[in-house]
């Protein structure tokens, strides 16, 4: 049994002349929230759309769940897509929508009509869900789009942008429905809002002109139990001298205007705790004012320092 | 298989739900019946119009109701053998005159205009959802295959609603304007030609949803179905025209190819004549159909 819930090995994928997904590899493991991060144009889409055979690779081989390629009639209910810019037809009712969305993945009329409840109450749409597609908000369609990509609680949740369009509360929202996921359940989250990635995913990929660049750990990415950021009053003396000489296989560094020391330590000798105590008070000591005291760096700075 | 055909049933009565709810249907539909009535009442009014017209010629009193002249008309042996050269068969002729007009007209109408009414509903219903992307939603939960058979199935139950109330639109005319039409025996027939009409639309529906799987713009997909019917049309006539002796006889290989080659066997009585062309229509439809998935199964969505 594989533990990985979505493979791509050596993926192709052209359009005319254009290389969109040029050898990606990536293997997203079971049971994380696994964020995709490029720039415009850099694959994630596509990876998304191949991984669901909406699009035919034109080599290389994707294995969803174990299973093998995608197959409509193999996977259907156990993986599910929003897709980034697709629109609802125009004069269908939420719920028959919905409902017909959930028949075809196998539910029974009974059990859809109890799912299509729970998952129109995730985001907060019960109120309208009769009401047709045309005469909701940009943002309540969003909204509806997320709502049947958890229909049946699928295994592997494909989400294109899924907080492009909303408003922040509904952002929110969206980040405590990807928290409180269903054990197990694996998603799959594309976005260019690093901020949120950082705060929902526990795995992260960076992916550039069709290339993996890098993946691994949300932790490991942004460096959450080596690195520790001090936020100090710029020009205060914090003497890196010392601080080397208290640990010597530890790296400090202030780079810029000397507003932030950067020290990275080994998450094999020391505990983050430890480095903070050691720190703080050889710090304090100096008379040094610390702002803030931040773990790793942020994702937007990893992203930019890999890409 | 099973799977895939349960599938494609849910596809289409989604599909039917869905297509119903369309502006696009509710404008087409209405056009449609209005003008099937409006059709059935002018042909009665210029039948009454030229009975009377005859009466008075050969110095009778002018019938009351319309109809009377033209059955007397209709029965008369002469008549009956200008008419059978017009067709082009006799045999034919003889079957087809034993229907009521009325029933005559609505066969004469639904099979002259539910292909129009197709190609103006059903072609943009595939390129429509490529279009926004709504295929999407319901591709990474059925297969392609069950997907487009499940939107056939949906537009022949969208005839089949159409012929079902042109029909009756047509037969309530025909009940106030010619009030000694029998009403049971004027229904029956009008009932099995409408039968025949749908099983004819199919190959339209076929072609329709084939070219649809070609596009992503609607409008282009109903220009294609516009185009490929006045093509068929045209290979008709070329046919009608010509004899089945040397080159020409390209044209009734390709009018085979059709389902308006097939109508006149339709419009039979005889069982040897209907199944056949029952057959080919059908599988005409769903040979269009399978050369447009052809395409769409390799294609990006």
């Amino acid at each position: 049994m594989s533990d990985s819930a979505l493979t791509f090995d050596n993926v192709v994928k052209k359009f005319g002349g254009r290389t969109a997904l040029d050898e990606f590899n990536l293997e997203v493991p079971k049971g994380v929230v696994f964020g995709l991060v490029g720039s415009n144009g850099a694959g994630k889409t596509t990876s998304m759309a191949v991984a669901t055979s909406l699009l035919r690779a034109n080599s290389g081989s994707v294995n969803v769940l174990g299973l093998g390629q995608y197959d409509p009639l193999l996977h259907s209910g156990r993986v599910s897509l929003m897709p980034q810019d697709s629109n609802f037809p125009r004069y269908a009712r939420v719920r028959d929508l919905l409902m017909y969305y959930a028949t075809l993945q196998g539910q029974s009329a009974k059990h859809a009509q109890d799912n299509i409840a729970q998952v129109i109450d995730l985001v907060h749409l019960s109120d309208r869900v009769d009401s047709q597609i045309r005469t909701l908000s940009h943002g309540m369609r969003r909204r509806v789009v997320i709502a049947q990509a958890f229909l049946g609680n699928p295994e592997l949740v494909l989400l294109d942008e899924p907080m492009s369009g909303l408003d922040p509360k509904e952002v929110m929202n969206i980040r405590r429905l990807l928290h409180k996921r269903q054990e197990g359940q694996t998603i799959v989250v594309s976005s260019h809002n690093l901020f949120e990635l950082e705060r929902v995913c526990t795995h992260v990929a960076f992916i550039e002109d069709g290339k993996l660049v890098k993946q691994d750990t949300m932790s490991t990415i942004t460096g959450q139990h080596h690195v520790l950021n001090y936020l100090i009053e710029a020009g205060a003396n914090a003497s890196l001298p010392g601080l080397r000489e208290l640990m010597p296989d530890t790296s400090f560094t202030i780079p810029g205007d000397g507003s932030v020391l950067t020290c990275s330590y080994a998450e094999a000798g020391h505990t983050t705790a430890e480095v903070n105590s050691i720190v703080l008070n050889h710090l304090l000591g100096r008379g040094v004012r610390i702002l803030e005291v931040r773990r790793g760096a942020e994702l937007e700075t990893a992203y930019m320092q890999q890409t | 298989m099973l799977k895939l055909l349960h599938s494609a049933l849910k596809v289409a009565r989604y599909e039917l739900q869905d297509s119903v709810r369309s502006r696009r249907f509710a404008v087409v539909l209405c056009l449609y019946l209005i003008g099937a009535m409006l059709a059935c009442n002018g042909m009665i009014s210029m039948l009454h119009h030229f009975e009377q017209h005859i009466a008075r010629s050969v110095g009778l009193s002018a019938s009351a109701a319309p109809g009377d002249v033209l059955r007397a008309l209709w029965d008369s042996e002469s008549f009956r053998d200008t008419i059978a050269k017009m067709t082009r068969n006799k045999e034919a002729f003889e079957e087809i005159k034993q229907l009521p007009l009325i029933a005559i007209f609505f066969g004469w109408l639904a099979f002259t205009f539910t292909p129009v009414f197709v190609i103006l509903t059903s072609p943009s219903r595939i390129a429509e959802e490529l279009a926004t992307g709504s295929a999407r939603f319901a591709l990474v939960r059925t297969s392609r295959a069950a997907w487009c058979l499940g939107k056939f199935f949906g537009q022949c139950l969208e005839v089949a609603i159409a012929l079902l109330l042109s029909a009756i639109g047509t037969w309530v005319v025909a009940r106030f304007r010619v009030p000694h039409m029998t009403s049971a025996i004027t229904m029956a027939p009008m009932i099995i030609l409408g039968w025949k009409v749908w099983l004819c639309s199919i190959g339209f529906v076929g072609m329709s949803l084939g070219l649809s799987q070609l596009t992503r713009s609607p409008n282009l997909a109903i220009v294609f179905a516009f185009l490929t019917w006045s093509a068929m049309k045209i290979i008709s006539m070329a046919a009608w025209f010509t004899d089945e002796e040397g080159l020409t006889r390209i044209w009734h290989v390709l009018d085979l190819m059709t389902p308006m080659g097939h109508i006149a066997d339709l419009w039979r009585s005889q069982i040897t004549f209907v199944l056949p062309a029952v057959c080919y229509v059908v599988a005409l439809g769903l040979s269009y159909l399978a050369v447009g998935y052809a395409f769409f199964a390799r294609k990006n969505v």
